[in-house]
């Protein structure tokens, strides 16, 4: 025991003061930093000398500096920031969409088609004058262009926003993944082996969690030995310690994205966050509400057709078309062979169902009803031999390479669907008022009104290709599932954005910085570094007795 | 739980934009008048608005459909009225002609007021509505009746659309209208009873002739077989006279020859059809009437059907002016509130009161 001690222990109370005043001092300067936590010093006594008379204190020690958060709520955050991004773009989304089907502003096909067979009507009861003919004629352009023009196109233009984003998310993914992976190694290789943690850097890393999160539904856990990051999306490592593999959004046809990740299709095992919610947005689209559209306009067109072709126009003509026939359209999903031709051999059996042949091996395809969800059919693949099926007859052959021939391998198949052209060739195929065929026979002209009859009866008619709903019954179920899509996705944005706001706050009352608290804290260390400095003048004092005891 | 000072900042500033979004949704159903204003606001509300504005725009489409037929049938009405009236002229004008006390040269000039009648009726049946030939049946671009009083159309009635399930009949045709069927043979006598006036449909002596045709044959004899036997084979003994007629005109122009001819028996023979004619006019009066009738009640139907669907409409998509207004006064009070009491909250900490 010597003055010296004194110093010592005064010495030590006036750093560890001046320690809590920087942490203090740290905290108000990041009080409105993103993602920080409050920080706290850890101080304890320091270990006591032994003497014959007792246990002496030596002073204070300061042991860490730790960061105030709850690691369990950190990882609710991000669970939850993954159900907000997804929620979000679909709410996005699905508002913009319910726009081109909002009846109530006038929007939307219901006063159309109703127009359209008003028109009929007028013709049913004048069917000699010219006039009325026109006047259906014009009403087919309006409905034509209301559909195609107005509400297809603005529905795809919809949908070409949201696809058009999902490259941009998944560069940012990559970003923000190689930002990551760069932060855990510094993380790593600052901590090193000592259970301190680098408080700001976890802080950051957190925080780049979360908004990768946001973006991409990831699980992201450390290896228990070396410490190191491992960060999973879709059951596939994007992280693991020093090893990236970025992901990849590949265009498979003109409007669906395929997401990979070191050559594995993942598309639809990220279940959140926006790229995911990006993706579901575009399968609603193209197989819930573009698929609805073109299965009524593909009805109308076939029914109206079916009847008018045994009709008579007041020029005597039959066997007219009133809309531009439906076509079989396709999509490509193969590498190695190509669909050359797709033809409707026979309307009547057209179910308006959407096909896929698809190869289970390099010589066996099948084709699958997607309506029905059923295999209806199977054959051994010859290159170029037609395949008939539901009213359609294609062609698949092999397709031709500078270097050679192409062969189908399992796993390639094709759509082919009646319904995909259907809004896009909606078109009037009558030109000339003469040629409407209002009537059932040449001998019946011009006043016989039986075929006009007859179409305007359909209006009324249970439909089968549409699950027995009339023209518009279908198109108003159309309309009030896009409108419980959207209030069903506002909801649930809205409260995926409350529970995550609630998770916040709960995560701000943990690691929140409070300036009273602060305040309060500095006056706290303040004093606590005067009194520490007094001691020291103290001991300069008995010094000074000391040295001056000789004179 | 610790509260930092950034909760209740961000307290303040989620509540202000609840209010906000209050107060944004309640003015925009003042300013369309609608609370409904897209399908997620109330989804089985839209999907019945929907259904029933169809059915409203259909009601529109179904009235002017019967406005149309009717237009037509008072049209057609009309022209019965006519023919009617001249019908009944004919029949003062046989009487009169009938009549011992007339001569030759009385009946001739009353024949000439029958022709006037006959031409009349042609034109009459050639009546034309919106550009079509009312009694042609289908073949509305064709006069009913040509010059030489053939009928030109057909037997087919227009329907149209009164309601979603019911077509009605627009017009009557030429056949229907100015000629008439002979059911069965008819005799009655002629003259004391000396002899016997024969109403023969013509299709039982030539089956190859027009339904409507009426043979009319005066016989001494009262046997249907034998009058029909002698017509059949065109060896007449106890037939007198015999002629036929396929309609109105040519029954009249019957009328008119028999007039100039001074041949009063054929006048006499006469008399019935046109008395019957008139019955069938009649009889087509009121097939009119009943049409109309229905088509009244039809047109009250739609209508009152209308009036109840927008009743239903607007009190599914209307919004209460006066519970709006009234949440609109409320949310800004509360916004008010709010920033009063917010400005108080947030603008001090410790450090305001530090030396």
């Amino acid at each position: 025991m010597s003055v010296f001690t004194l110093f010592d222990i005064g010495k030590s109370a006036l750093h560890v003061s001046r320690a809590g005043l920087d942490v203090t001092s740290h905290n108000i300067a990041n009080i409105n930093t993103k993602n920080y936590s409050r920080q706290d010093v850890v101080i304890s006594a320091a270990d006591p000398v032994r003497t014959a008379q007792g246990y002496f204190g030596r002073g204070v020690q300061l042991d860490n500096v730790v960061r105030s958060v709850d690691k369990f709520l950190e990882s609710q955050i991000q669970v939850q920031m993954q159900n907000v991004g997804s929620s979000t773009v679909l709410n996005e989304g699905l508002s913009q969409l319910e726009e081109i089907f909002n009846e109530q502003k006038g929007f939307g096909l219901a006063d159309r088609l109703s127009d359209f067979y008003k028109a009929w009507q007028e013709v049913a009861n004048n069917p000699q004058a010219l006039s009325q003919r026109t006047v259906l004629l014009q009403n087919t352009g309006r409905l034509i262009t209301a559909v195609s023009k107005q509400t297809e196109t603005r529905v795809k233009e919809i949908l070409d926003a949201k696809n058009k984003e999902i490259p941009t998310v998944v560069g940012k993914i990559n970003t923000m993944i190689k930002d990551i992976a760069a932060l855990s190694k510094q993380i790593v290789s600052s901590e090193g082996l000592s259970p301190k943690e680098a408080n700001d850097l976890r802080d950051k890393l957190d925080g780049a969690l979360k908004d990768l999160n946001e973006l991409i539904g990831v699980e992201s856990l450390y290896d228990k030995t070396s410490g190191r990051l491992i960060v999973n999306a879709g059951q596939k490592n994007l992280i693991n310690g020093d090893i990236i593999n970025p992901i990849e959004a590949k265009l498979l046809t003109e409007d669906e994205y395929q997401i990979v990740v070191d050559g594995t299709d993942i598309t639809n095992k990220i279940k959140n966050g926006r790229l995911s919610g990006l993706v579901q947005f575009s399968d609603i689209i193209n197989n819930s509400v573009l698929k609805d559209l073109r299965r009524l306009m593909a009805s109308i067109t076939k029914e109206t057709n079916a009847v008018h072709q045994t009709g008579f126009g007041l020029d005597g003509s039959t066997g007219n078309d009133f809309f531009k026939p439906l076509e079989v359209g396709t999509k490509d999903y193969s590498s190695g062979t190509n669909m050359t031709s797709a033809t409707i051999t026979d309307m009547k059996d057209l179910s308006l169902h959407e096909f896929d042949v698809r190869f289970r091996s390099d010589t066996e395809y099948e084709i699958y009803d997607r309506e029905n969800e059923e295999v209806i059919g199977q054959g051994q693949y010859i290159s170029g031999a037609p395949i008939e099926f539901g009213g359609m007859k294609v062609v698949i052959e092999n397709a031709q390479f500078y270097n050679g021939i192409g062969a189908p391998k399992a796993g390639d198949k094709f759509l082919v669907s009646p319904l995909l052209y259907a809004v896009r060739d909606f078109q009037i195929a009558v030109k000339d008022p003469k040629k409407i065929a209002a009537s059932s026979s040449a001998e019946g002209l011009p006043g016989n009104n039986e075929k006009a009859l007859e179409i305007i009866d359909m209006q009324n008619a249970a439909i089968s290709d549409l699950r027995d709903a009339t023209f518009s019954d279908f198109y108003s179920s159309l309309v009030v599932k896009v409108g419980r899509l959207s209030g069903e996705k506002s909801e649930s944005a809205k409260f995926e954005d409350n529970l995550l706001h609630e998770m916040q706050l709960r995560r701000e009352s943990v690691s929140g910085v409070s300036l009273d608290e602060e305040a309060a804290n500095l006056i706290r260390y303040q004093k606590a570094f005067e009194a520490a400095a007094r001691v020291i003048n103290t001991a300069d004092k008995l010094l000074d007795t000391l040295v001056n005891l000789g004179r | 739980m610790r509260v930092t000072s950034f909760v209740v900042y961000d307290r303040v500033k989620r509540s202000f934009q609840e209010n906000w979004q209050r107060l944004y949704t309640s003015n925009e159903q003042l300013s369309s008048g609608k609370k409904i204003n897209k399908p997620s606001d109330d989804i089985i509300g839209m999907a019945r608005v929907l259904d029933y504005k169809l059915a409203i725009n259909k009601n529109d489409q179904y009235l002017r459909n019967i406005d149309d037929v009717q237009a037509f049938l008072d049209f057609t009405e009309a022209t019965f009225g006519s023919v009617t009236e001249n019908l009944e002229r004919m029949k003062e004008l046989t009487l009169t002609a009938v009549t011992g006390t007339e001569t030759a040269e009385t009946r001739r000039i009353i024949s000439k007021e029958v022709q006037v009648l006959k031409e009349s009726f042609h034109d009459l049946a050639n009546s034309k509505l919106r550009d079509r030939f009312v009694f042609s049946g289908y073949k509305t671009d064709k006069p009913a009746f040509d010059d030489l009083n053939t009928y030109q159309g057909d037997d087919n009635h227009i329907g149209v659309y009164a309601n979603n399930y019911t077509t009605v009949d627009e017009n009557i045709t030429g056949l229907d209208a100015f000629a008439y069927q002979q059911k069965d043979h008819e005799v009655i006598p002629f003259k004391s009873g000396e002899k016997y006036i024969h109403y023969i449909p013509g299709n039982l002596i030539d089956p190859d002739a027009p339904a409507n045709r009426v043979v009319v044959a005066v016989s001494t004899s009262i046997d249907k077989e034998t009058v029909l036997n002698e017509l059949k084979e065109g060896k007449l003994s106890t037939v007198e006279d015999t002629y036929s007629y396929d309609n109105f005109m040519e029954m009249t122009q019957r009328l008119e020859d028999a007039m100039a001819n001074n041949d009063v028996s054929r006048m006499e023979t006469l008399l019935a059809p046109v008395d019957r004619a008139i019955g069938q006019v009649l009889d087509n009066r009121s097939e009119i009437g009943a049409r109309q009738a229905s088509l009244s009640t039809e047109k009250n139907h739609n209508e009152d059907n209308s009036l109840g669907l927008k009743g239903v409409v607007s009190g599914t998509e209307d919004a209460d002016i006066a519970e709006t207004t009234s949440a609109i006064s409320k949310s800004e009070v509360a916004l008010q509130a709010l920033r009063q009491s917010s400005s108080n909250v947030i603008s001090q900490t410790l450090f305001d009161f530090l030396r």
